[in-house]
């Protein structure tokens, strides 16, 4: 989808209950690290591209019940090259990656993903995109079988 | 039995308040607009001072050239789709300008279809250059803080992630200060690319 200043391709969702990532081995920190949440992680696997100018293009849940879950910042969890979250965006090369979100599984069912340009809230007289996702048929049975119980996130 | 007041009258007689008001209604409008104006000139430069190839430009209190661009690979990032073009720029500062107001100045590269791209840190890229990336201070041989002096020419170099796609003889380096105090606002310096 093509907004004024950016595209975005959204190719999917997963759920999953905890992450595993590189920890900060480098700061006397364990090696790795489990990123535990109480509700679900929802990673949201999406190609975004800038069409004029750099910047950055920041994504948020809207859920059924109207509630926004704005996705977290680059450093939870902090994988670079694959969190879209404050990734700054050059034109003309695209990246890959996904936007991650802690949210509680009954709001999975009926949300919808939107982007829009910048880092602060979404800006008056511009573009705001609004993607299914599909999950508007899921049952809570359904959220439970798809979240898996960890995604390992090391590179 | 009332006489009817005629209206054409009323009009003619407060013509001078009327007149006042659509002064100072159409000067209430106008402020603020000019205010934006000015404001958006800063944030998002329109004037461009185009410089040829190898030619001085006088900007800011200083004189600004083009050295030259070249194109390297990625060295830091595995990307087979960017390349890192690399800009090299000289200033020479007038007495009386100093190394914090060319500090100011931002770089960019733009193509025709006026799209824009921020410099990236050298290192992040793998690029490296012996020349500061600030256009006024930088570290010495020794790490000694070294700043532009007025008559002294000044090098420094500024490094652009950028499409491999592009053509990199139409990339076009640019030098902002968006708060001029001695250029029109919204100025800014557009050199020609390299044939």
């Amino acid at each position: 989808m093509r907004a004024r200043n950016f595209t975005v391709n959204v190719h999917g969702f997963r759920l999953a209950r905890t992450y595993t990532v590189a920890g900060d081995a480098l700061f006397s920190g364990p090696p790795v690290r489990t990123l535990r949440t109480p509700g679900v992680w929802m990673s949201v696997v999406a190609r975004v591209e800038a069409l004029q100018e750099p910047g950055y293009v920041t994504a948020r849940l809207r859920t059924r019940d109207g509630y926004y879950y704005t996705a977290n910042s680059g450093a939870r969890p902090h994988v670079p090259g694959v969190n879209l979250s404050e990734a700054e965006l050059s034109v003309g090369l695209p990246q890959s990656g996904a936007y991650f979100f802690e949210l509680p599984p009954d709001q999975v069912a009926g949300a919808h993903i939107q982007f829009y340009w910048g880092l602060l809230q979404p800006p008056d007289m511009d573009s705001l995109l609004d993607i299914d996702l599909e999950t508007g048929q899921m049952s809570p049975q359904d959220v439970q079988t798809r979240t898996t119980d960890n995604i390992d996130l090391r590179p | 039995m009332s006489t009817p007041v005629p209206t054409q009258g009323w009009w003619r007689r407060q013509r001078a308040w009327l007149f006042g008001a659509a002064v100072l209604g159409a000067w209430a409008l106008y402020m603020p607009y000019r205010e934006w104006r000015e404001m958006d000139q800063h944030l998002f430069p329109t004037r461009p001072i185009v410089v040829e190839q190898g030619a001085w430009a006088r900007y800011e209190g200083a004189r600004w050239r083009l050295l030259g661009t070249d194109i390297e690979p990625l060295k830091r990032q595995r990307r087979d789709d960017a390349v890192a073009l690399v800009a090299r720029f000289e200033v020479i500062p007038d007495p009386g300008t100093t190394a914090a107001t060319l500090d100011a100045c931002k770089a960019r590269v733009s193509d025709r279809q006026e799209r824009h791209w921020d410099p990236d840190s050298g290192s992040q890229l793998g690029t490296y250059s012996a020349l500061p990336t600030s256009c006024g201070s930088g570290l010495g041989a020794h790490f000694e803080q070294v700043e532009a002096k007025p008559g002294q020419a000044w090098s420094f170099v500024k490094v652009f992630k950028v499409p491999r796609t592009l053509d990199a003889r139409e990339l076009q380096p640019e030098i902002i200060i968006r708060w001029p105090k001695q250029s029109p606002n919204g100025s800014f310096l557009r050199f020609r690319p390299q044939p």
